[in-house]
């Protein structure tokens, strides 16, 4: 390659190389976000339709810990990514595996123990909570926008906040 | 510097290392601390800080002295923080995301800082200072007023209660200790955040390999004289520019590790003290404004917050006052930059002294060797 080839072949992969990083970057991006995403999954243990509650049943998702569930109870699991495994062993002893897929947009879906066991339509669902109160800030007036103490200060004792 | 070590001139090159380690041997008793806490605690706060303090070696290494403006890249990390929490993205996941959100803000705040800082050359600590007072202003008018108006936010929980504005502490729940949590290792009641101390490490053997290559050997041309290297054809501004932004950058990882440890974020005062706890930290382990090594990282890291854990309980037990060692802490603090900084120039009047008596003393002094 001539003198003049090589000077203009140097910038051009120069910004190959600077798009291909771009490229990258944006691809980690989103790879991170899809299997970073937190979504909360609620198990339902409910009547729903013409699939009545189970008495007890024991689910466990993603390998963890197996929780109760008795018929009308619910309670919630915090996961990371879409793709969950839920391990459902019924009153009788038998173990039943089930896959769930969280949509990527959904916060929050309800997943029907009933209709997951008999795979019916609708077994995970979104769902939306009707009121959603902020946490409670902590300590001090929530539109203020200055802490009294720097980030380093937790070996010391916090003073008492002023009354308001 | 060249001669006899003599034991005043091993306590003067070493004062600040001396001192603090007196005062530390001296406030552990009366704080009635047993040495297992403060162990523990020493290894959390090593994990914690010492990214961060290892941001400043290369702009050290470049003769810009001591990076005042690393808090940019502290606030850049906070933003990325700030977007992970609001899409929800958890875990050490999270923590990457903010990261790479946090890079591009970094790196563009590391080149504005690097080019104000190359029109005030020779006065790039207190420049860089300031500067990030001004970019701290441009922060919070971001932060608080741009936020859930002009940037979408589409999570509730972080926003004020008027609707825009980021609340001044975000929970970090989500990504809380994933770092450290993620190969956490326990040897006799100790426990070892072995992830983040990998990820120091890769960070020093960057630093090491990095002093080797063409771009480290042309910051050192620059930190040694920036004529000099000009004339030998180093681009000495581009170069100061780079110093900027890698350690800007770094800045913004070491942000992030920093709060994933403590699991909140004070939104608008956090990065406030980052690099002031860094620059103390560096200083204490007697680094000096154009010299520094990762050796002075970790013995400053370590001594500062052996310090900052047992003067409060000390104050508390000799005083009957915890506050009496809050202050302590925030006077020993700024004391150890003054001191230091005043100790460098110091230093440097004795050298420039000692040379000068070695070449009045000419011939005499040739034969024996040498100024001493």
């Amino acid at each position: 390659m001539s003198a003049e080839q090589q000077k203009s072949a140097t910038p051009a992969r120069r910004w190959i190389i600077r798009g291909a990083c771009g490229v990258v970057y944006l691809a980690l991006l989103v790879v991170l976000f899809v299997n970073g995403k937190g979504h909360v999954i609620l198990i339902d243990n409910k009547d729903a339709g013409d699939h009545a509650a189970l008495e007890y049943v024991l689910v466990g998702v993603n390998g963890a810990e197996g929780v109760e569930y008795y018929a009308g109870d619910r309670d919630k699991a915090d996961v990371k990514g879409q793709k969950h495994r839920l391990s459902i062993e019924l009153e009788d002893g038998t173990k039943v595996e089930k896959s769930i897929v969280v949509p990527l947009t959904e916060e929050m879906v309800l997943v029907s123990i009933p209709l997951l066991l008999a795979d019916a339509e609708g077994s995970v669902v979104p769902f939306v909570p009707k009121d959603v109160a902020p946490p409670a800030d902590v300590g001090g007036n929530v539109n203020e926008f200055t802490a009294p103490l720097g980030p380093d200060a937790e070996a010391v004792p916090e003073a008492p906040l002023p009354a308001n | 510097m060249s001669g006899k070590m003599t034991p005043g001139r091993f306590f003067t090159e070493n004062a600040v290392i001396i001192i603090f380690l007196s005062l530390t041997v001296a406030a552990i008793p009366p704080s009635g601390l047993s040495l297992p806490y403060i162990a523990q605690e020493m290894i959390t706060r090593l994990g914690r800080n010492s990214f961060l303090v290892l941001a400043l070696l290369l702009p050290i290494y470049a003769g810009m002295g001591l990076n005042f403006g690393m808090t940019l890249g502290a606030m850049s990390g906070q933003i990325g923080l700030i977007f992970a929490i609001n899409w929800n993205v958890v875990g050490v996941e999270g923590l990457l995301f903010a990261a790479l959100l946090g890079t591009p803000i970094s790196v563009f705040m590391g080149w504005v800082c690097g080019a104000v800082l190359n029109r005030a050359k020779g006065r790039e600590m207190v420049t860089g200072y300031i500067l990030a007072f001004f970019i701290n202003g441009i922060y919070q008018f971001v932060v608080l007023y741009l936020m859930g108006v002009v940037i979408p936010i589409r999570n509730p929980a972080i926003l004020l209660s008027r609707g825009y504005g980021i609340r001044n502490t975000l929970n970090l729940e989500s990504v809380r200790q994933s770092l450290d949590n993620l190969v956490a290792l326990r040897f006799g009641g100790l426990v070892i955040p072995a992830a983040t101390f990998l990820v120091i490490a890769a960070l020093c053997l960057f630093i090491v390999w990095f002093k080797k290559t063409k771009l480290g050997q042309d910051m050192r041309a620059v930190g040694y004289d920036m004529v000099v290297a000009e004339a030998s054809g180093i681009k000495v501004d581009r170069t100061r520019i780079i110093a900027i932004i890698i350690s800007t950058v770094l800045a913004c990882y070491g942000q992030i590790i920093f709060l994933q440890n403590m699991g909140n974020v004070a939104t608008y005062n956090a990065h406030d003290q980052t690099s002031f706890f860094a620059v103390a930290a560096i200083l204490v382990g007697g680094a000096s404004v154009k010299k520094a090594s990762i050796a002075n990282v970790f013995i400053g890291v370590i001594l500062l917050h052996v310090l900052f854990v047992v003067s409060p309980r000390a104050g508390q037990n000799l005083f009957g006052s915890a506050m009496i060692g809050e202050y302590f802490r925030q006077f020993i603090g700024y004391g150890v930059i003054a001191l230091s900084l005043v100790l460098y120039a110091w230093r440097a009047k004795v050298e420039a002294d000692r040379k000068r008596q070695g070449l009045r003393g000419g011939v005499a002094v040739a034969a024996n060797g040498g100024a001493k």
